[in-house]
C-alpha cells in the first residue's frame, strides 16, 4: 500500500498543539453540575436530548479544532506518498560482471553459480532482477517474483569484451530499485580498475550492496598495445601472472602473417616486442599470441595503418565556390603536397544555413567565417552551439565581415566585441607566447611574422579572451576563447591581401595551416577505439570495421586495463560503496524533494485546515 | 448637603439590609417603622393608619362613643370607641417547605417570608389585632393561636426566628385545617411559594374564604425562579422531591418562563374571582409592597 512520508517531519511536533484544545475541553468541560432548584417541575425533560446534541456539537468543535492544528502541522511537514512497493517489499538486483576478465576457461561457470545463489537467497517477497554489466549495464531480467526466469537469464549470460565498471552496474541497479528498499548483489572478480576516480553512484541509503567474489584473476598474458614506431610495429606484451612467461607473438598484415617474434616477460611486467618488418603506409595490422590459461579477448590487438582522413573545413565567404575572401586561405590550405591535410569546402551564408538545416555542420572540424553576408542570428546561434560541442571557429576581419553583424551574432554566446576598423600606421604582428600551438612550429622563425605589414585592423576587446598575438602598437591581433568543448579564434585583420600583405609572405601558409589545424584538432577522427567507445557501425568486439562518411577503417580493441590483475579488498570495496551512499543520499534527497513538490499535498492540507476552521466558526456561532 | 429621606427609609425595607439586622423583633420594628414613616410622606395619607385611640368626632358618629374626659380637658369631642371595633384575629400562615429555603441572593424565600410575617405581626399588634402564626410544610409544624396580648408578639417573633426548613409542601392542608378551626370571622395571610398543586391550593383558599375569612396570599418567588438566569448546562435537582432534570438553560428558558407565568396568571385570575387578594413578591423587592397590600385589605375590613 501507499506509505505516507514527510519531508520535514520535525514540524509534526507542532501537532502537539492539538493537545491544547483537548486540554481546554477537559478543563472547561461542563460536567452538568447539580443545581438545587425549587421549580424543577416546570422544566421540560426534552432538553436531555438537546443536551446530547450540544455534547455532540462540542465534540465536533473539538474535533474540528484538533483537525485544523494537525492539518497545519502536517502541511508544514510537507507530506508525500512514497512508492507503493517501497512499503510492501523490496527488490534484489543481482548484477553479474560480464567483462572479459571472467572469460578464462571455467571461470564464468563460477559466476553463474554465485548469481544463482544470490537469487535463491533473495528474501521471500522480494522481486528479483538480473543485470549484466561491464562497460555499461543492462537488465536481462526485469524485477519479478519469478525466480525461474531469473535463473534462466543467468544461464544465458556469457562474458563479453567489455571492461568492469562498477558504477554502471550500481546506477542501473539503483534505477531498477528506485525509491524502494533493495539489495544489490554484485557477482564480480573485484578488479580495482572497475572503480574510476570520477565514479559516483546513486545507491540509496536503504539499499544494501553485497559483493560476491568470483576469485582472483588467473595467470594471464595479453597484448596491451600495438604501435607503429619508425616504420616498424611494436607490440607491448603484459604478463599479469605470478610466474615468468615466454612465448612468441605473431604479426599479421592485412590478414596474412608477416612476422613472428619471441618474448620473455617477467611476472607482473610488460615487454616491448618490435617486429622486423617495414610497414606500408596503409593496411591493417594484427598481433596475436597464444595464452590458453588467460583471457582470449586480450590475446590479439589491431592497428590501422591508413592515414586519417583530412578534416573537413568549411570556409564561409561572400560567394560560394572560390569567393574572393577565401582565395588565399583556400590556396594555403590546399598547398600541402601529396597528402591533403584538409578537405576544404567553400560556401556562402545560404550554404551555411542549408548545412545547418541538413545537420551537416557537425561534420566540419573547423569553420572559417570570412563574410557575414546572408548569415542571420539563427546561423549565429548554430555556430555558437557548434563551438560549444567541440568545433573550431575562426573569424577573420575584412571588408566582407561586418563587425556589427558579428557582434550581434555572438552577443549572447561569445561576448565578442569588434569596435570597428581603424587604420594604424603600418603595424606588424608578434606572438605573445611562442609556445602556443599555432606558433610553436615556427620556432625561431616566428620572428619572420614581424615582416608582415598590416595597414588596416579592427579593435578586438580582450575581455574574456586570451590574446595569442599582438600588433606592434600593442593591440590584440589574435585572440582565443574556449567555449564548452571547442574554441573560437578571432584574427583582427584580413587573410585576403587587402588590409595587409600577409598572403605574400612565406609565413602565411604555415600560419593558416597551424591555425586551422589547431582549431580542427578536437574534431580529428581517431582510427582506433576501445570496445566501449566503438563508433556507430562497428561491432562492440575487437576487430577492424569500416565506419563513417567518407568511409574509414578503424580498429577496435579491448580495454587493456581490464587485464590488470590488481583487486580490491572487501574493505576498499565497502569504502567505495559508502562514498556512493553519501552521494546517493543527496540524490535521494533531491528526488524526495521533487516527489513532494510534484504531489504538493501540503496545499490540500492547508485547504482542509481552512475548511475545518470555517466549519468550526459556523458550528460555534450557531451553538447557543 | 441634601439628603433624600425617602431613599434612606426605603433602604431599611430592602430584604438584604433587613437580613443583617439582629433579632426578628428588631427586624419587624425596623420594617414597620420605616414603612410607616414612608407612608406618612406618601400619597397614601388618606389611607392613614396613624390611628389613635381617639379621633375627632364627626357627624354621624355614635355620640356615646365620645370620650367626655378628653372633652373635659380639651373642650373638644373625641371618639373613643374606635379601639374595640377594629380588633381582628389575623392568622399568618407561612410555608416552610424545602422549596422555600431557596434563595439565589442573600435572602431565601423562607427568610423573606419570615420578615414579612414578623412585620405583619408587628403591624397587627400595633393595631391591637390578635395575631396568630401557623408554620407548615406538608403538615402544620408550629401553631400559635391568635392573641393580642402584649407578650404574644414576642412569642410570634421568636417562633419566626427559629423556623427551620421542612419537607415537601402541602399548602392546602393547613388551609383546610385552619378553615375548620376558625370560630369567627378573621383574616388569614398566606405566605408561600405555592409550588404545589394549584387546584388543591385554590380549594384550600376557597375553603377559608367560604368561612368568611379575608385571605391575602403573598406569593413569594425568587428572582431566579422568575427569570431563570442560568446559562450552563446543569442537572436541576428538585429541592423537595429530588427529581433531576438535565437541561440546557438556553434551550428550556422560554418554556419554563411560559409555565411559571402560567402558574402566576392562574392564581391571579382564580383568586380574584374568589375574592382573595393576591400579591406576587420577588424576594429581592422591598417589603413595603407587601405591607401596603395588607393594609389595603385591612382597610376594607374597616
Amino acid at each position: 500500500m501507499f506509505g505516507l512520508a514527510f519531508l520535514y517531519p520535525a514540524f509534526l511536533i507542532g501537532a502537539l498543539a492539538a493537545a491544547v484544545p483537548v486540554l481546554l475541553h477537559l478543563l472547561k468541560r461542563e460536567v452538568a453540575p447539580p443545581v438545587r432548584f425549587p421549580a424543577v417541575r416546570f422544566l421540560t425533560r426534552s432538553p436531555v436530548e438537546q443536551t446530547r446534541r450540544k455534547r455532540l456539537r462540542e465534540l465536533l468543535l473539538l474535533a474540528l479544532r484538533v483537525a485544523a492544528l494537525v492539518l497545519l502541522a502536517g502541511a508544514f511537514a510537507r507530506p508525500y506518498l512514497a512508492d507503493r512497493l517501497a512499503a510492501s517489499g523490496g527488490v534484489t538486483v543481482v548484477a553479474v560482471d560480464t567483462s572479459f576478465s571472467l572469460s578464462s576457461p571455467g571461470r564464468f561457470d563460477r559466476v553463474r553459480a554465485l548469481a544463482r545463489e544470490a537469487v535463491d537467497e533473495a528474501p521471500a517477497g522480494d522481486l528479483v532482477a538480473i543485470v549484466s554489466f561491464s562497460d555499461d549495464a543492462a537488465a536481462v531480467s526485469d524485477p519479478s517474483a519469478d525466480r525461474t526466469a531469473a535463473r534462466r537469464a543467468i544461464d544465458a549470460l556469457a562474458p563479453g569484451f567489455g571492461a568492469t565498471r562498477y558504477r554502471a552496474a550500481l546506477d542501473r541497479a539503483q534505477e531498477i530499485i528506485g525509491g524502494r528498499r533493495g539489495r544489490i548483489v554484485l557477482v564480480t572478480d573485484l578488479q580495482r580498475t572497475g572503480w574510476r576516480a570520477e565514479a559516483e553512484g546513486i545507491v540509496g541509503e536503504d539499499v544494501d550492496v553485497v559483493a560476491r567474489d568470483v576469485g582472483g584473476l588467473p595467470s594471464n598474458l595479453g597484448v596491451a598495445d600495438l604501435v607503429r614506431e619508425a616504420g616498424r610495429a611494436t607490440a607491448v606484451i603484459r604478463n599479469g601472472g605470478a610466474g615468468a612467461r615466454q612465448g612468441h607473438v605473431r604479426l599479421y598484415l592485412n590478414g596474412r602473417e608477416a612476422a613472428r617474434a619471441d618474448f620473455d616477460a617477467a611476472p607482473g611486467s610488460s615487454v616491448d616486442v618490435t617486429f622486423d618488418v617495414e610497414l606500408p603506409a596503409a593496411g591493417v595490422l594484427r598481433v596475436a599470441l597464444d595464452d590458453p590459461t588467460g583471457f582470449a579477448a586480450d590475446d590479439a590487438r589491431y592497428l590501422v595503418l591508413d592515414p586519417p582522413a583530412p578534416p573537413a573545413v568549411l570556409v564561409v565567404a561572400a560567394r560560394a565556390g572560390q569567393g574572393d575572401e577565401a582565395f588565399y586561405v583556400q590556396r594555403a590550405l590546399d598547398a600541402t603536397g601529396d597528402a591533403r591535410r584538409f578537405r576544404v569546402v567553400t560556401t556562402d551564408g545560404a550554404g551555411l544555413l542549408s548545412a545547418l538545416d541538413e545537420g551537416r555542420l557537425g561534420g566540419y572540424a573547423a569553420i572559417l567565417l570570412l563574410a557575414t553576408r546572408g548569415v542571420d542570428r539563427r546561423a549565429g546561434a548554430a555556430l555558437a552551439r557548434y563551438v560549444q560541442d567541440g568545433g573550431g571557429l575562426l573569424l577573420a576581419a575584412g571588408e566582407a565581415l561586418d563587425a556589427e553583424i558579428v557582434v550581434g551574432l555572438f552577443s549572447g554566446s561569445l561576448s565578442l566585441r569588434l569596435d570597428g576598423r581603424r587604420t594604424p600606421s603600418a603595424v606588424t604582428l608578434a606572438p605573445v607566447d611562442a609556445r602556443h600551438p599555432v606558433f610553436r612550429p615556427f620556432g625561431a622563425l616566428a620572428g619572420n611574422l614581424g615582416q608582415v605589414r598590416f595597414s588596416r585592423v579592427v579593435a578586438v576587446t580582450e575581455e574574456g579572451w586570451q590574446v595569442i598575438a599582438r600588433f606592434s602598437d600593442g593591440t590584440a591581433a589574435l585572440v582565443e576563447r574556449r567555449v564548452g568543448a571547442g574554441r573560437a579564434i578571432v584574427f583582427a585583420s584580413d587573410l585576403n591581401y587587402e588590409w595587409n600583405d600577409f598572403p605574400l609572405h612565406p609565413a602565411f601558409v604555415p600560419f593558416v595551416h597551424e591555425l586551422v589545424g589547431y582549431l580542427a584538432g578536437r574534431r580529428r577522427e581517431p582510427s582506433a577505439y576501445l570496445v566501449s567507445d566503438a563508433p556507430a557501425g562497428a561491432a562492440r568486439e575487437p576487430g577492424v570495421a569500416t565506419v563513417g562518411d567518407p568511409p574509414r577503417t578503424v580498429a577496435v580493441n579491448v580495454d587493456p586495463r581490464e587485464s590488470d590483475p590488481t583487486r580490491l579488498t572487501p574493505e576498499e570495496f565497502e569504502g567505495a560503496i559508502r562514498r556512493l551512499t553519501r552521494a546517493a543520499a543527496r540524490r535521494a534527497d533531491a528526488a524526495v524533494h521533487q516527489t513532494e513538490s510534484e504531489q504538493s499535498y501540503w496545499r490540500y492540507g492547508l485547504m482542509l485546515m481552512l475548511i475545518a476552521l470555517a466549519a468550526e466558526g459556523l458550528v460555534g456561532k450557531r451553538f447557543p | 448637603m441634601s439628603r433624600n429621606p425617602e431613599a434612606a427609609d426605603a433602604r431599611f425595607l430592602d430584604p438584604a439590609v433587613i437580613a443583617r439586622i439582629g433579632t426578628m423583633e428588631l427586624k419587624a420594628r425596623t420594617i414597620v417603622e420605616g414603612f410607616l414613616t414612608g407612608l406618612h410622606r406618601s400619597p397614601f395619607k388618606g389611607f392613614s393608619v396613624e390611628f389613635a385611640e381617639y379621633r375627632p368626632y364627626m357627624p354621624g358618629d355614635d355620640p356615646s362613643t365620645i370620650d367626655w374626659k378628653v372633652y373635659a380637658r380639651t373642650d373638644r369631642y373625641y371618639v373613643k370607641k374606635f379601639e374595640e371595633e377594629t380588633t381582628l384575629d389575623c392568622h399568618v400562615l407561612i410555608d416552610i417547605s424545602a422549596s422555600m429555603s431557596y434563595g439565589s441572593g442573600v435572602v431565601t424565600k423562607v427568610a423573606y417570608g419570615s420578615y414579612l410575617a414578623a412585620s405583619l405581626a408587628y403591624l397587627m399588634n400595633r393595631q391591637h389585632d390578635a395575631v396568630g402564626l401557623i408554620a407548615f410544610d406538608d403538615r402544620i409544624v408550629t401553631r400559635l393561636p391568635a392573641s393580642a396580648r402584649p407578650g404574644h408578639l414576642h412569642a410570634v417573633l421568636l417562633t419566626l426566628e427559629q423556623l427551620a426548613p421542612g419537607a415537601r409542601s402541602n399548602v392546602s392542608k393547613p388551609l383546610h385545617q385552619l378553615a375548620e378551626a376558625l370560630a369567627r370571622r378573621s383574616m388569614a395571610v398566606l405566605i408561600s411559594d405555592l409550588i404545589d398543586e394549584p387546584e388543591e391550593v385554590l380549594k384550600g383558599l376557597k375553603h377559608l374564604r367560604f368561612r368568611g375569612t379575608d385571605v391575602i396570599v403573598f406569593h413569594l418567588l425568587d428572582t431566579a425562579e422568575l427569570t431563570f438566569p442560568f446559562s450552563r448546562m446543569s442537572r436541576f435537582v428538585d429541592m423537595e422531591s429530588d427529581d433531576e432534570v438535565m437541561a440546557v438553560p438556553g434551550l428550556v428558558r422560554d418554556d419554563y418562563l411560559r409555565r411559571i407565568g402560567g402558574l402566576i396568571e392562574f392564581y391571579q385570575r382564580e383568586l380574584r374571582v374568589a375574592g382573595i387578594d393576591y400579591l406576587l413578591l420577588d424576594t429581592s423587592t422591598p417589603l413595603d409592597f407587601a405591607l401596603l397590600s395588607y393594609l389595603s385589605t385591612r382597610a376594607k375590613r374597616g
